[in-house]
């Protein structure tokens, strides 16, 4: 499972690091080519574009795109910073005590490219997450309350659902869900980054690594009569995408990865979501990465247009009026890459690491709560700022307008 | 021993929905094996069309070879839920050739299938117990014949051919049309990378690179991490196809073998044709890692 780390953080740095070939954003529509059953055609590897913040930070407020002088200086900073990268100098913080291990793998052969969006989400307009509603609160809050005496890795569910090999529900980097720009990284990065996190002029936003959020992995796409399918690279995630007008499944199958069904709203592939099943009241030790309350109420529909023959606009809206008081969207530019591999990755059948966390940690329980203390503290004043926004909306009667 | 519990459920009730289809008289008996000729369905593309969902009808998950009943592992605590059901096997000529050091690896697996991998500390292979009791990818050609269906999205213009097996809720596999392994990233993984070819109206399917050995059933049969698996896939009917499959591994097998086995497609609403996700992991936790849970672990045992 090491080895899948691995590959996952490769992954997000494909995505966090621009690449080269980015043709011109924002191209016209131009023909779409059909399969010979006459859909669109979208097959291929797809990968995100650079990366940008998720939320929109203060200092671009009011703005949806930087300005190319803007964009410029940070190209200029990113490609100094994986130039260093590429001579073996180590940068930012090291990782798995192992000296360079972010010199090994964060440099990029290919020029670094920074997005002109100042954030993923484009609605609401403002590019912040709406707010929770006092609910999706209360929940959260019972969440903490049942991890609060656990260690680190008491039990597997204490780890992430990608530690323990389990596919989840991996619609683009959607694992963000509003709490992943703290926790999570923290945890893996340490203790200084929990206090870049913490500093709310910083969380989120920045053009740094973690509060940004770029597609995920590259994605391949094809396509049968009837059926579409995705296979990602990122934890062997897949999706196979009925277009023929069926229902979803009944409520007794939710599933890790959710219930995908598909149609075409002209060019655009719209996919809908739901039955996406819940990991539980523990918050795993990253738990960035999980769902913030349960999931009966959540529905995701993304939608996939091409542009050009080797562009996508892709977004996705997330609709759970349960923790959400409004719908939020995301945006990213996807482009054609299928020089690109994706090559199975070994998870559970790999070198089986859950068995050594757990032995680890037996053998020494205090670094285990110890451990669970420091990412406890860290996503804290993650959520007390999302509590504080809640309840203001509430004051302001958005909880029940809805 | 959760998962196969419910592995078996879902297998009864699928093989008599197939049944029912059969249009003459196909078993899973090797003496059935001849391809009738047929000019099937065909892509956009001009290849035979082998979109849908497809399963086996036999014991071969049990062992491939030819098998009598067998008293069901644990069997004070299963009854006969786990019992070996009898089977004609798969196998071309009944028997696997396996040289001396294959077969004793083959008793050591049947003797520790349903034994957790020892795990630190010690730094034990972790191919002693069955890939199935622990939530493995089925891997090549096992996921093929588990009792469970299959899916197989074919693109009729994009060099790629899509497996989706239900057991392991991301057990999945995509074929390459067009690209031999020198065009692949050399990893290796259990399923192994797979290059696929149109031999008239047979897709033959070679696959290799595995990180260790590969399980085919229950009974420890299994092939080495350099074997080179060739399958072919031939349409006989609209709702069948002939599976075949052979296997190279000269550290393990005195010669090449092989298996094969007819498949069946499912026909229900498609309502009901959908690979459901059967994510087995948090079913196989206990058995795997049990021992290393706060409040369960005792550091004598290790010792």
């Amino acid at each position: 499972m090491k080895y899948r780390g691995l590959v996952i953080l490769l992954g997000v740095l494909a995505a966090v690091i621009a690449v080269a070939w980015a043709p011109t954003a924002g191209q016209a529509p131009s023909t779409v080519s059909k399969t010979p059953w006459g859909d669109p055609d979208l097959q291929g590897i797809w990968r995100g574009v650079g990366s940008v913040p998720f939320e929109r930070p203060a200092k671009w407020a009011g703005r949806e795109f930087k300005t190319d002088e803007e964009v410029a200086a940070l190209e200029k900073t990113a490609n100094a910073r994986n130039a260093e990268r590429g001579k073996g100098k180590q940068e930012n913080r090291g990782f798995r005590d192992q000296a360079n291990y972010n010199s090994i793998v964060g440099y990029s052969p290919e020029w670094i490219r920074v997005p002109r969006r100042t954030s993923a989400i484009i609605d609401p307009p403002d590019g912040l997450l709406p707010p929770w509603t006092l609910e999706a609160v209360k929940r959260y809050e019972e969440r903490e309350a049942v991890t609060a005496p656990r260690g680190d890795a008491d039990w597997t569910i204490d780890r992430p659902p990608g530690e323990r090999c389990i596919s989840d529900f991996s619609v683009a980097n959607i694992d963000a869900w509003g709490m992943g720009v703290g926790p999570g990284e923290t945890a893996v990065y340490g203790g200084e980054f929990a206090k870049i996190l913490a500093n709310p002029d910083v969380n989120p936003g920045g053009e740094g690594i973690n509060p940004n959020k770029g597609f995920g992995g590259p994605r391949r796409i094809i396509q049968a009569p009837g059926y579409v399918v995705f296979v990602d690279e990122q934890a062997n995630n897949h999706q196979i995408i009925p277009l023929d007008g069926r229902p979803h499944l009944n409520k007794k199958f939710e599933q890790y990865q959710g219930d995908a069904r598909g149609h075409w709203d002209g060019n655009t592939l719209v996919v809908d979501y739901r039955n996406v099943k819940s990991f539980g009241p523990v918050i795993p030790s990253y738990g960035s990465s999980i769902y913030p309350s349960g999931t009966e109420t959540l529905r995701v529909i993304e939608r996939y247009t091409r542009l050009g023959p080797d562009e996508i606009d892709y977004r996705y809206t997330v609709d759970d009026p349960s923790v959400y008081t409004r719908t939020y969207t995301v945006q990213f530019d996807l482009f054609r890459d299928d020089n690109y591999q994706i090559s199975p990755v070994p998870c559970r059948e790999g070198i089986d690491d859950m068995g050594t966390t757990l032995y680890g940690w037996r053998l020494d329980e205090d670094q285990a709560t110890q451990n669970a203390d420091e990412t406890r503290a860290a996503r804290k004043p993650v959520f007390e700022r999302i509590k504080r926004k809640a309840m203001e909306a509430a004051a302001k009667g958005q909880s029940s307008s809805r | 021993m959760r998962s196969q519990l419910r592995g078996s459920g879902v297998a009864c009730g699928a093989a008599v929905v197939v049944a029912t289809l059969l249009l003459w008289g196909g078993t899973a008996s090797v003496d059935a094996q001849a391809p009738a000729p047929y000019t099937p369905a065909r892509t956009a593309a001009g290849q035979p069309d082998l979109n849908g969902f497809w399963q086996a009808i036999n014991t071969a998950n049990w062992d491939v070879e030819e098998h009598a009943p067998e008293v069901a592992p644990h069997e004070t605590l299963v009854g006969a839920y786990l019992a070996k059901p009898p089977g004609f096997g798969v196998v071309e000529g009944g028997t696997i050739p396996y040289n001396a050091a294959g077969l004793a690896q083959r008793a050591k697996h049947l003797e520790n299938r349903l034994k957790p991998d020892p795990l630190p500390p010690n730094d034990a292979p972790y191919d002693n117990s069955d890939p199935e009791a622990k939530c493995f990818h089925p891997g090549v050609p096992r996921g093929t014949y588990m009792p469970l269906p299959f899916q197989i999205v074919q693109s009729h213009n994009y060099p790629k051919i899509f497996i989706a097996y239900t057991f392991g809720g991301d057990s999945t596999r995509v074929i390459n049309l067009d690209k031999t392994f020198k065009d692949l990233l050399e990893n290796y993984a259990y399923p192994g990378q797979s290059i696929g070819r149109w031999v008239g109206n047979t897709l033959e399917v070679e696959t290799r690179w595995f990180n260790t050995s590969v399980w085919l059933d229950r009974s420890g049969n299994f092939y080495g991490e350099n074997a080179v698996v060739t399958e072919r896939y031939t349409l006989t009917s609209p709702f069948h196809m002939m599976y075949e499959v052979t296997i190279e591994d000269p550290s393990v097998f005195t010669r090449p073998w092989k298996m094969s086995m007819p498949l069946y497609k499912l026909v229900d609403p498609s309502s009901k044709l959908h690979i459901l996700e059967f994510s087995c992991v948090p079913l196989t936790e206990e058995f795997s890692y049990g021992k290393f849970k706060k409040g369960v672990f005792k550091l004598p045992d290790l010792q």
